[in-house]
């Protein structure tokens, strides 16, 4: 049983080893250095030391590749996964000229960095972003094993994340007003693009404006309107409430993200 | 003369110096609790492999902390540090249930070694500000805790993160290791 064992894990370790040196895999997936150590099993990529150490922030979990002892179906989720993947899975609607990735050595950056990519999935794939449900039968039908990705694409995960982290930023922020900054940080982030996604669509005439003032007032009398969370699920699946107006059918998205826009701010 | 009088003025003051191991599996929180023990904050960790170790002065006592890290492959190098250790601090990530049995089987182990026959130990219920975390009695049963013989031992839930339960848990610590246990 003991000597199975080992060859069982020396076997695995060998494959490990030959996976880390495929192109996608000999850099890390968050920040680009060379040669990651670690395994986010999670999401079946390839980290670095300094993100593994952010990836367990977010209560993802973390192998060393030649720290930890991998199971036969860890290797076998990573061979189906890898850096490739998971790039076209969380960064499919990622454009790197507007965010360059982040360097390891901007540990802020790279945290929001990660959330942004992995608890947000702000450039994840749609099909991945619109309803968990979906997802684990997507994948297991796919090239990716369910055993690996079904517990992380639930929705529960985030809202797991959320609940544990305001905390810490809240009793960070108090003691340095850099965190505080960085918790600003992102929300603006957010309000940025859909402001500059409207202005470069679209010169607003003032019955789009008066529509939208509407539209805010609406969504800020709504009970939920104080978490962000319900924010992204009112603009998404209450679209009709706003279509009352007048405005013609081509306005509604932008007279929606103007919205949230609107809302964003007001927060 | 005087080395002998240092001696007994600590002795009487209570000037004690204790050696303390950190132990539990990768992602416990170890690494988070030695330095919220030593500095009161909340660190941005990475995962040890080999040691970090720090000395934190506390009701007196001079404890000499070693944070050891826990992957697979690194923890048969623990009882390399198990010689002159009076306490064990055994950390456990409490939301982490698919784990907790190797949690379980470690610490059982641990308990084994005869290095370490006099050694009390502390365990810490780690990450309760997680949904979902088991609480002290839960982690108490899967742990199997009532199974200790011979040896004073004290569970505590803590949040390294909120910085709950750490210090309480000490305080047991140096109130057993003063009244001669370990």
């Amino acid at each position: 049983m003991g000597s199975y064992q080992r060859k069982e894990d020396e076997k695995n370790e060998k494959i490990i080893r030959g996976l880390l040196k495929l192109t996608p895999n000999r850099r890390c997936i968050n920040c680009n250095s060379l040669g990651p150590q670690y395994v986010c099993t999670s999401f079946q990529t390839f980290v670095c030391t300094t993100c593994s150490g952010v990836h367990r922030e977010f209560t993802h979990r973390i192998k060393s590749v030649s720290m930890a002892k991998f199971t036969s179906d860890e290797v076998a989720a990573l061979k189906e996964g890898g850096n490739e993947c998971a790039r076209k899975i969380f960064f499919k609607n990622w454009n790197p000229q507007r965010y360059p990735l982040p360097d390891s050595s901007n540990i802020e950056r790279l945290r929001s960095f990660i959330k942004d990519v992995y608890v947000y999935r702000r450039y994840a794939h749609e099909v991945t972003r619109a309803k968990s449900g979906n997802i684990d039968n997507s994948y297991e039908n796919g090239k990716v094993g369910a055993h690996s990705f079904g517990s992380t694409f639930e929705g529960a995960h985030a809202h797991r994340y959320d609940e544990r982290y305001r905390p810490i930023e809240r009793s960070s922020s108090e003691r340095t007003s850099k965190h505080a900054y960085r918790r600003n940080s992102v929300h603006f982030e957010v309000v940025d693009n859909r402001l500059r996604d409207n202005r470069s669509q679209n010169n607003k005439t003032s019955e789009d404006r008066k529509v939208l003032d509407v539209g805010s007032m609406t969504i800020s009398s709504l009970p939920d309107s104080n978490s962000r969370t319900s924010v992204g699920e009112i603009s998404r699946e209450n679209v009709p409430i706003f279509c009352i107006g007048e405005s013609p059918r081509t306005d509604v998205s932008k007279f929606v993200d103007g919205a949230q826009v609107k809302f964003l701010v007001l927060v | 003369m005087g080395i002998l009088f240092t001696r007994m003025f600590s002795s009487l003051f209570g000037n004690q110096e204790a050696r303390i191991l950190v132990l539990g599996l990768d992602n416990a929180g170890k690494t988070t609790i030695l330095y919220r023990l030593q500095m009161g904050e909340v660190v941005s960790t990475i995962p040890t492999i080999g040691f970090n170790v720090e000395t934190v002065q506390y009701n007196n006592i001079k404890f000499q902390v070693w944070d050891l890290g826990g992957q697979t492959s690194i923890r048969p190098y623990w009882r390399c540090y198990f010689p002159n250790t009076q306490a064990i601090i055994y950390v456990v990530d409490s939301s982490d249930t698919d784990r907790l049995v190797t949690a379980k089987d470690e610490f059982h182990a641990i308990l084994e070694e005869e290095e370490l026959k006099g050694a009390v130990v502390l365990i810490f219920a780690n990450k309760q500000d997680l949904p979902g975390a088991l609480d002290d009695a839960a982690v108490t049963e899967a742990l199997e805790l009532h199974k200790i013989k011979n040896r004073q031992w004290s569970i505590f839930k803590t949040s390294a993160i909120k910085g709950e339960g750490i210090f309480e848990g000490l305080d047991w610590l140096s109130n057993t290791l003063k009244s001669g246990g370990g």
